[in-house]
């Protein structure tokens, strides 16, 4: 695939994952910000909160879509600081392979998750 | 600077901590002190030459115009890229000045870097007018019609003298040796943009690539460091721009700029009388 | 383009990953780029580890509790901060780098008249606006878990 889809693939994860992460990390971690908006979320990281996201069929897609964009996003990124490093060109097109499988293996792992929970 | 401020800093003598490296003799580059006098106005190739003439004969560094206009004398100057004859030693205001070769660059002796990466990178991306009609390049019967605006838009970046300092500053060169770098990229751009050019495509071939304009990450370390005010980093950004327009379709390779036509009439001569030497004499 | 071939190979001076963290004398641009790629490979860092964490959710309540319990202390919830605050720098560094890399917030070229001024030194002003809202989001992020 040429570099420059590659790269717009990063720039359309990286608009989506910060929308994405915002709204995770905002949920649960910053409680006493949501409290000032009105909003009540509780222990998002308690078994109840935990057990109840894993029921619903939003949040599910919710965190499906958020694994790929994330994981793209993070290692195209590191394809690049890595490819940056004067490598031999065999090394490249290995470690472009290395980072496809990581990627599938991750994200199989992580849906696998939510997924035997729904 | 006035008699008073030269004074007021109170410099008489400078200490230059030079690189050498000769290959036949050693193993890695050193720094060597010497002792200079200063004077009002000296520029960082002043002290060199001065060594040169009269301390040692055997420093070796590259240096031509000494007015900021050829690019030979780029060096790393206090941790800077700089040009040594367009640094005056008064701006610095450091009594010790430690100059070595410019970095990102192979040394061959001294203060001399191997610039040949610079200029395979820079061929590669065809620094030159293509065009359908390639023999009125070669053979021109008339001008190409460009309007200032059309010159605007790409003059900044043909101020470039090839110097590598920008080379020097980028942090991906630093690393990457396949990295084409700010001042191919920049050129890239250069000829892309001149309404002149007609063949975008296969300059967009050389930078799309592994190691081509996506490795710049915007430090802007090139545009800092660049002594001609070219601001490669702006060139790769719009480089970037066209590359990703082209791709998604939003624009198309454009006609490249018509002759000019003859002129419409040409006036005749005021008739003037001829003056002659012999004439004259009459 | 034909290189006369050499008696001896000139001597190897790249800068090296030096390059990539020792901005020194460059300016805050330089520092940005340096920043972006260590609150990149730290948030990538985080991610793997959060990912294997969240297979403690596979062992039923009782796990899932202890984990829970086990990350309820300062140091902890200090590292939590940093990425937080990662996040923020990444995110919005990345933002303005989007746009310009895309050639918006850069200018146009201009012929240069000296002393020269180039396109991040004119924008300069969105950089430091940028890193003002950094701060103010660090800051309250700060205090949310202060409180």
């Amino acid at each position: 695939m040429r570099e420059v889809y590659l790269k717009l693939l990063q720039y359309v994860t990286a608009v989506a994952s910060f929308f994405l992460l915002a709204t995770h990390l905002v949920l649960l971690h910053l409680d006493d910000i949501l409290r000032v908006l009105g909003v009540e979320a509780g222990d998002m990281t308690a078994w109840s909160s935990v057990s109840e996201r894993a029921a619903s069929a939003g949040w599910l897609a919710f965190y499906i879509v958020f694994l790929a964009v994330a994981l793209y996003h993070g290692l195209y990124g590191l394809r690049g600081i890595v490819s940056e490093l004067s490598l031999p060109p065999g090394a490249i097109r290995m470690l472009n392979w290395v980072l496809v499988i990581i990627g599938i293996a991750l994200f199989a792992y992580a849906v696998y998750i939510p997924i035997s929970a729904y | 600077m006035t008699t008073q401020k030269r004074r007021e800093w109170g410099i008489e003598k400078l200490c230059f901590r030079v690189q050498r490296y000769d290959p036949d003799r050693d193993r890695a580059p050193y720094l060597e002190k010497f002792i200079i006098p200063f004077h009002h106005g000296m520029t960082v190739l002043d002290g060199l030459l001065y060594i040169k003439e009269n301390i040692d004969s055997t420093l070796t560094f590259r240096a031509s115009c000494r007015m900021s206009i050829c690019g030979s004398c780029g060096m790393l100057i206090n941790g800077l890229p700089r040009l040594a004859c367009h640094t005056p030693i008064e701006e610095l205001r450091k009594e010790t000045l430690e100059i070595r070769s410019l970095p990102n660059f192979p040394v061959i002796k001294d203060l001399v870097a191997d610039l040949v990466p610079l200029f395979e990178k820079h061929s590669s991306i065809k620094p030159y007018i293509m065009r359908p009609d390639n023999e009125e390049v070669e053979t021109p019967t008339a001008e190409f019609l460009q309007s200032p605006k059309e010159l605007e838009d790409y003059l900044q970046f043909a101020y470039c003298t090839k110097c590598g300092i920008c080379m020097a500053a980028c942090p991906t060169v630093a690393t990457d040796r396949l990295f084409l770098g700010p001042e191919p990229l920049a050129q890239a751009y250069r000829y892309c943009a001149d309404n002149r050019d007609a063949n975008t495509g296969e300059r967009i071939k050389e930078v799309d690539s592994p190691h081509g304009v996506w490795l710049c990450h915007l430090a802007g370390a090139c545009s800092q460091a660049c002594p001609k005010g070219v601001d490669p980093a702006l060139a790769v950004q719009l480089l970037k721009r066209t590359v990703v327009s082209r791709s998604l379709g939003l624009s198309r390779e454009r006609k490249p700029a018509p002759l000019a036509p003859p002129p419409a009439e040409i006036k005749p001569k005021l008739p003037v009388p001829e003056f002659t030497a012999k004439q004259s004499k009459t | 383009m034909k290189v006369p071939k050499r008696s001896r190979e000139p001597l190897a001076n790249y800068q090296g990953l030096k390059g990539w963290v020792w901005p020194r004398h460059y300016r805050l641009e330089r520092y940005l780029y340096t920043l972006q790629r260590i609150t990149g490979l730290g948030l990538l860092l985080y991610a793997a580890l959060h990912l294997a964490m969240n297979g403690f959710r596979l062992g039923g309540e009782a796990t899932w509790t202890s984990l829970m319990a086990t990350f309820d202390n300062p140091v902890i919830m200090a590292l939590e901060y940093l990425v937080l605050a990662a996040f923020v720098i990444h995110a919005i560094n990345g933002a303005r780098l989007l746009l310009q890399q895309l050639g918006f917030l850069m200018g146009h070229p201009k012929p240069p008249v000296y002393p020269y001024v180039d396109s991040l030194q004119k924008k300069r002003s969105i950089v430091l606006g940028m890193v003002a809202l950094m701060v103010a989001l660090l800051a309250i992020i700060f205090i949310d878990f202060l409180v």
